[in-house]
């Protein structure tokens, strides 16, 4: 009881808070992987009730909740991702962000952000080192970390 | 260890973005524990990930969460000997080490705000409406008696003029 009184008061307590704080940024992240509203919006109806089955299971103060939704919403998107071996480096939506990566960065972000690749992954198809991959990935973060002035 | 070294490979992000593999991840997690510089690190990462999160949102139409909700009633059962108790279809608490006790799913723990059925707003309505005829009424009535009143005691005062 202590233990839950705890959780309460330092992570997210109920479905409703975390739609109300990431409803939309998940909304927004699905969006740009199916590109059509209703599927999105039946996406994330699915997805929210799948982290409510998992609710209590989930360790909500060792993780950053938005990387955990993100990883649900992941799952629920594995069909597109199958259909779509490569993710299309154009956002649907305009992308402040993505427009100022180079298109080396843009292709290994979009490709790791909306897809269930890993780098290594991504790597072989790319036919390229890990290592480099990563370095594109870690450059495409500084371009974020630009933007937002720090 | 070169910690610096490792924040730089490009590790951190892989892990944030969920692209690391398991063993980078399992890595990671404890050097994160031994090395307060990677944990500041991946914090900072994990902000910069969440504003661009937020830069990319979509408000969700009205009637989102009904559908959430909705969807969360049909993937629960309802034990009859318990009626507040929420048991899972998934068969999680089934597992032997499972805690016996019950199991919720919170969909409204800490908010001040309640739903209510759109049919009451017109019981509402009819509230509102009789409260105001009451009112009127009462103003109304209240006047007349005052009239009334004042005619009495007018009365009062002529009736003792004449006994004079």
């Amino acid at each position: 009881m202590k233990q839950d009184q705890a959780l309460l008061q330092t992570k997210p307590s109920s479905i409703h808070h975390l739609y109300d704080a990431y409803g939309g940024m998940l909304l927004g992240y699905i969006y740009e992987v199916v590109k059509d509203h209703a599927i999105a919006e039946d996406c994330l109806v699915k997805t929210f009730s799948r982290i409510a089955q998992k609710f209590n299971e989930i360790n909500w103060t060792d993780t950053n909740a938005w990387r955990l939704l993100q990883n649900f919403a992941k799952n629920e998107l594995t069909a597109f991702h199958k259909v779509a071996e490569n993710y299309e480096v154009s956002a649907a939506l305009p992308n402040a962000y993505l427009d100022l990566m180079t298109d080396e960065q843009r292709l290994v972000f979009c490709n790791v952000y909306y897809s269930k690749n890993t780098t290594a992954q991504l790597a072989r198809q790319l036919s390229k080192p890990d290592v480099e991959v990563k370095q594109l990935l870690k450059a495409a973060f500084a371009v974020i970390r630009r933007f937002n002035g720090r | 260890m070169d910690v610096r070294a490792y924040i730089e490979s490009g590790v951190l992000e892989s892990y944030v973005l969920g692209s690391a593999s398991p063993e980078e991840t399992h890595e990671l997690l404890q050097l994160k524990q031994q090395h307060q510089e990677i944990a500041d690190a991946l914090l900072e990462l994990e902000n910069d990930f969440e504003r661009l999160a937020r830069h990319m949102a979509i408000i969700p139409p009205p009637g989102i969460f009904t559908r959430i909700e909705d969807e969360i009633s049909s993937l629960v059962e309802t034990d009859e000997a318990h009626p507040s108790v929420i048991h899972r279809k998934t068969g999680y608490r089934s597992r032997p080490d499972a805690p016996r006790g019950p199991h919720f799913i919170e969909v409204e723990a800490s908010s001040n705000q309640m739903r209510i059925h759109k049919a009451w707003r017109w019981v509402f309505a009819g509230v509102f409406l009789l409260g105001k005829l009451f009112l009127i009424a009462a103003i109304y009535y209240f006047l007349e008696y005052r009239q009334a009143h004042e005619q009495i005691q007018q009365l009062k005062i002529e009736l003792r003029q004449y006994k004079h």
